[in-house]
């Protein structure tokens, strides 16, 4: 387990190596230029060279990656072309603030969509399950910037019991919450209700009832037991996305968090601040995904990781 | 059971680390410029206190903005919703009124001007304190404008003032032009006659800075240090959260009869005017998407105001692509602008008749509007070659979407003249991009004035490599050097009026599109607030009467 631990690790360096190259190599081939974009009104030639020299975008592709990659070995991403901000210190802003979102509406989604999707599946066929499944639909159908202006005008205009937007309280963040984790929650309730019909089905659920074992004990012990596998796949990489920022849900609530961020960064074409956002994301992806890899390992005494194991 | 304990235990482990990393802090995090230029100041960088620390009592006034999402220095970013702000912080030696008179701010009087128009004597008034302490002096006043050719970005508001050349590119560190006589007294000399020259030095690029504390602060500048004359003192800025100002008491004007004024930063233009309706914010801009929702409301109607900004949407052709000007003038010809104004924009806006908007010099009031005439268009193409009709990349800007839908409107309009409209959509960056690089054939934009004069509003089109058309005429060149030459009010109007007729309507190099009315929503609570043409916002002298 530990070498497989380590050598995922050491397999991240390279991932997000190639990562940071075909983001730059990206930036440098689509149109789009921060000078041009800072120097929007008088943008002379000259000016432009001038200021072009002054943020060492005058420098040979080459250099200018080498010089980002002998800063990011030292988590140093450089700072913002426009805020002149420490790209590291605007990122831990931003974290702070989308890992609070992101956490409540896991809790949320999770919450709403587990329970709800085992319930459905034990019930299967009735009406409650269609009207659960219906529920769902609407859940990841519904598009979330709908949701999250519906809730405002309901809970914030209209009941005036939360906060329209902002982030300073704790209650600022339930909306923003609910409208990112429907979606999730909608996934999530269908995920588990097709794992665990597939596991109800199963001999040994059928065995455990013979015997006598008591109903909510055969669905919760030896049914949602084996049923996780898909469903912690799924949370796992879900949580992974709510921790990379939304950015429609942080726009329409004025949440400036890491989904904010990115689309400052690319819509400015300010490399530094985009690097580091992209080296974030694609960090988050990779230690959630090897969390859920090792997490199979507790979920199924079957599946071992070491040497010659996969 | 103990693999159950060690997950649930390892998830919740997660959940509370996770948790624990924003924890913090429930409040907006915020640097807060602590009123005295100190090495805590230059500490301060990079640290954060919580905005509850920074927030005013009192009268405040709440205005819902964009985010600036850059430092609070026009010197740097010109973008107006900085001004927005920085406009009740900085002030500029002048201000310009209403009716585009000038009258003196930072100064004891307007200044003299020698005979020849190039030189003028300023006088500064007494005692003007800076918020951190410090007296206005002739040496902040240069170091503002000397460092304002440095920042290279509006630098050329600066171009005719002597020494301009030599500080800019780099051969003189100081600004010849500008002599200092004593503490309050200086004299600035230009190169030529400069008309609109007292008009720039009301500017917010011009905003006079105290030397020793901008230098002292470098990149913290507009960040988390922000100093100047204003009526309001910055307290805090983050973006992507607000700002808080707070009153001065020393204002040299009087102080302000608000408490403060704070800035909640706040992207989506549905959720602004949510946070208007429920009492959250006093001040919003009306986007012209939500205006007829809000219009048609009764219980907001009322507290609807509307200003038309000195500037215009226009739609610009590159002369590389399009080099015959019947092309370009069909192409003007085959737009509906009655229709977009009144469909699309919602009867917010009115079909231009000049590029040169109604209230400065130059505007000529008996031209007619520009017309749809789709026939006419026709009948150019053919007489230039193009009975086929043509084909035209309309590229627009993604972060205005009303451009997008005009530019979609077009295209269905333009069918009708015989010119197959392709409409190519681009972010900010690209745009700006290829605006420069000559990649934008067709493009929409928009201009405002920096300044109340013509000269502000053509500016772009003499310089051929700063203008997204190439467009470059001798002419036009000569009457706009002509235009900066007199002070004479009539001979300029006859001057700009003509060049504006060579740019829109003898070359068409680019065409008007369309005059915007701008709405806002203002708490009647509020009084005396001042928004001008240019789109600048003074709280200055503004109350919350109840």
């Amino acid at each position: 387990m530990l070498s497989y631990t380590v050598k995922r690790l050491l397999q991240t360096i390279f991932v997000l190596f190639g990562i940071s190259l075909i983001t730059f190599i990206l930036l440098q081939v689509v149109p789009g230029d921060p000078v041009a974009l800072m120097l929007e009104k008088r943008a002379d030639p000259e000016t432009i060279a001038k200021v072009r020299h002054e943020l060492g975008l005058d420098l040979p592709w080459v250099t200018q990656y080498l010089n980002f990659i002998k800063g990011a070995v030292h988590l140093d991403f450089g700072t913002s072309y426009f805020t002149k901000e420490v790209v590291s210190v605007a990122l831990m802003r931003s974290f702070k603030v989308t890992v609070k979102l992101a956490c409540m509406a896991f809790v949320f989604a999770a919450v709403i969509g587990i329970p709800s999707g085992i319930f459905s599946a034990v019930k299967r066929g009735k009406g409650i399950d269609t009207f659960v499944m219906i529920l769902s639909i609407i859940g990841v159908s519904a598009p979330a910037f709908w949701v999250a202006i519906i809730l405002q005008i309901i809970f914030g205009l209209k009941l005036a019991v939360l906060p329209i937007s902002g982030f300073d309280s704790i209650a600022s963040y339930i909306l923003p919450s609910v409208a990112l984790g429907a979606r999730y929650a909608g996934n999530m309730a269908r995920i588990t209700r097709t794992s665990m019909l597939e596991v109800l089905g199963q001999d040994y659920i059928r065995t455990a009832k013979a015997k006598g074992v008591k109903k909510w004990a055969v669905i919760m012990k030896h049914g949602l037991k084996n049923a996780l596998i898909p469903i912690v796949t799924l949370v796992g990489t879900d949580f992974g996305y709510m921790l990379t920022g939304s950015m429609l849900i942080e726009k329409v609530f004025s949440i400036p968090g890491i989904g904010k961020l990115a689309v400052d960064a690319m819509s400015n074409r300010d490399l530094p601040l985009l690097e580091g956002t992209v080296m974030y994301i694609a960090f988050v992806f990779v230690i959630v995904n090897l969390i859920v890899d090792l997490s199979y390992a507790f979920l199924d005494p079957r599946i071992r990781y070491g040497k010659g194991e996969a | 059971m103990k693999k159950k304990l060690t997950i649930v235990s390892i998830l919740c482990a997660m959940v509370l680390s996770l948790a624990a990393c924003g924890s913090s802090s429930d409040t907006p995090e915020t640097t807060a410029a602590d009123g005295s230029v100190s090495a805590e100041t230059t500490a301060a960088a990079g640290e954060t206190a919580a905005a509850a620390e920074t927030t005013v009592s009192g009268k405040v006034v709440r205005v819902a903005a964009s985010d600036p999402k850059v430092a609070l220095d026009p010197q740097q970013y010109t973008y107006s919703i900085i001004m927005k702000i920085t406009d009740n912080v900085t002030e500029s030696l002048l201000k310009t009124n209403g009716d585009g008179s000038l009258e003196p701010v930072l100064l004891a009087a307007m200044p003299e001007i020698s005979e020849d128009q190039l030189t003028y004597s300023f006088e500064l008034l007494p005692d003007v304190k800076f918020h951190n302490g410090e007296i206005l002096t002739s040496a902040d006043v240069k170091y503002s404008y000397e460092r304002l050719i440095k920042m290279a970005k509006m630098a050329t508001l600066l171009q005719y003032v002597a020494g301009y050349d030599e500080m800019s590119d780099g051969t003189a560190d100081e600004l010849s032009g500008f002599q200092i006589q004593d503490d309050t007294h200086f004299t600035i000399t230009l190169k030529q006659p400069y008309a609109p020259f007292l008009s720039v030095l009301s500017t917010a690029y011009t905003a006079i800075y105290p030397a020793a504390a901008c230098e002292e602060a470098g990149d913290t500048w507009g960040m988390q240090v922000l100093y100047g004359t204003g009526p309001f003192k910055m307290d805090s800025y983050q973006t992507g959260v607000g700002a808080v100002l707070s009153r001065f008491d020393d204002y040299h004007g009087g102080a302000a009869k608000l408490d403060g004024v704070e800035y909640k930063f706040i992207e989506d233009v549905n959720t602004q005017v949510l946070e208007y309706q429920a009492g959250n914010v006093d001040y919003v801009d009306v986007d012209p998407s939500i205006y007829p929702v809000y219009s048609a409301n009764p219980e907001l109607s009322d507290q609807m105001h509307g200003f038309q900004p000195t500037g215009c949407y226009s739609l610009t052709l590159n002369v590389n692509t399009y080099p015959d000007a019947k092309v370009r003038e069909a192409i003007a010809l085959s737009i509906d602008r009655a229709a977009i104004c009144e469909s699309i924009l919602h009867g917010t806006a009115t079909v231009p008749t000049s590029y040169i908007p109604a209230g400065i010099i130059g505007h000529d009031d008996t031209l007619p509007e520009f017309e749809y005439n789709p026939e006419r268009a026709k009948e150019l193409l053919a007489e230039a070659g193009y009975a086929d009709g043509i084909d035209l990349r309309v590229t627009v800007n993604t972060a205005y979407q009303g451009n997008v839908a005009i530019a979609t409107a077009f295209q269905e309009q333009a069918k009708a003249a015989g010119i197959r409209v392709e409409v190519e959509q681009v972010d900010s960056a690209a745009w700006s991009d290829m605006k420069a690089s000559g990649g934008v054939d067709c493009g929409i934009s928009n201009w405002y004035v920096d300044y109340s004069d013509p000269e502000s509003m053509l500016y772009p089109m003499t310089k051929t490599d700063t203008n997204s058309s190439f467009w470059h005429n001798d002419e036009f060149d000569q009457l706009m050097a002509d235009g900066i030459a007199t002070t004479d009010t009539a001979e300029r109007q006859e001057i700009y009026a003509k060049a504006e007729h060579i740019m829109t309507r003898e070359d068409w190099a680019t065409t008007p599109l369309y005059n915007e009315t701008k709405y806002y929503l203002l708490n009647p609570n509020i009084t005396g607030f001042e928004i001008d043409s240019t789109f600048r916002m003074f709280w200055k002298d503004a109350d919350i009467v109840q």
